[in-house]
């Protein structure tokens, strides 16, 4: 009788791991005119900043912290707690440059309109915080940035 | 004992001169009492001095009274620009003003540049002045009369184009609420 309940098993183990795969968790809020949809699954977390507006962009992962010369808000995706991140923050669109010719600096943002960003993670507890910042700008209007906006998630 | 011809010359003169200090058309610099009997230096009042950028260590309230102290005197409007350092269409805009196109007109008014940080400081005088920062977003004006009246605010979009603004744009602008 042994080894049938074993065959048994094996199945259910099996949904149980795919289950927890299949179900990513979703978490949504929106602030400073940027709609941002936070997907976590066992490899990655994906943040779609959503721009509320028409004409507003945010900044690049890649712009330095405290911006070019002061200038910009760079965006940014992080965990903490049950997530470790295994890689850099990358984004589904390219960046474009902003200039600003009269200033001498140019701004690396992401074309007008939503853009999603993916960080690799590796799962190590049973919640984990993901961390956001951003700051949406138009062509000649800033909302108010977001300095690490905390998201708690429960990972099942 | 001047001769007659002579001293009637030189009456007539002494009264154009004097007249001359006194034309509305052509007012005394700025907090300064013309002295009888003499003649205005500039035609034109001296442009205000422009503030250096959104100084977090300033204190915009005392700014804006002072302001507004100097404005009773001598008429002009107080242009208020909440704005940010870290926001690449505020300094834009500040470039732009400080255009020669510009520059004459704003110099009309006494300005007060009020750093807003990130949306964590001076958030009471935005209010104070009916300015909605979180849809108008940064740089966001007000003008206010010299009685300290708001003229205008930019809750509607009028300065959504700043760093796209032209000069001639924003003299357009400024010149509307002088």
């Amino acid at each position: 009788m042994r080894p049938a309940r074993l065959l048994w098993a094996i199945p259910l183990l099996l949904t149980g791991c795919v289950h927890s795969q299949a179900r990513p968790v979703t978490a949504r809020f929106t602030e400073s005119g940027v709609e941002v949809t936070i997907t976590v699954t066992a490899e990655a977390v994906r943040a779609a900043y959503r721009p509320t507006r028409a004409g507003f962009h945010v900044y690049s992962v890649d712009l330095p912290e405290g911006g070019v010369r002061g200038l910009g808000i760079p965006t940014r995706l992080s965990v903490r707690g049950g997530l470790t991140a295994t890689g850099r923050a990358t984004a589904d669109k390219p960046v474009r440059p902003l200039d600003l010719p009269s200033l001498g600096v140019t701004l690396r943002v992401y074309p007008d309109g939503p853009v999603t960003v993916l960080l690799p993670v590796r799962r190590t507890g049973r919640t984990a915080d993901i961390v956001v910042s951003y700051g949406a700008c138009s062509s000649g209007t800033c909302l108010a940035p977001v300095t690490d906006h905390v998201t708690t998630v429960a990972l099942g | 004992m001047l001769p007659k011809k002579q001293f009637l010359l030189t009456f007539v003169l002494f009264a154009a001169t004097a007249c001359g200090t006194t034309s509305a058309a052509d007012p005394a610099p700025t907090g300064t009492a013309a002295a009888p009997g003499s003649v205005a230096a500039t035609p034109t009042p001296t442009p205000e001095a422009l503030p250096d950028g959104y100084d977090p260590a300033r204190n915009p309230k005392s700014d804006i009274a002072a302001a507004l102290a100097k404005a009773k005197v001598d008429k002009r409007p107080v242009l208020l620009d909440f704005g940010a350092d870290w926001c690449p269409d505020c300094v834009v805009l500040d470039e732009t003003v400080r255009t020669r196109r510009v520059r004459p007109i704003i110099g009309r008014f006494h300005v007060v540049a009020i750093d807003v940080g990130r949306f964590d400081r001076h958030l009471d005088l935005a209010r104070k002045y009916h300015l909605n920062l979180r849809t108008s977003g940064i740089p966001a004006l007000v003008v206010l009369t010299r009685t300290g009246k708001i003229r205008t605010v930019t809750n509607d979009g009028s300065f959504a184009n700043a760093r796209s603004m032209t000069p001639a744009q924003v003299a357009a602008f400024l010149k509307r609420w002088q």
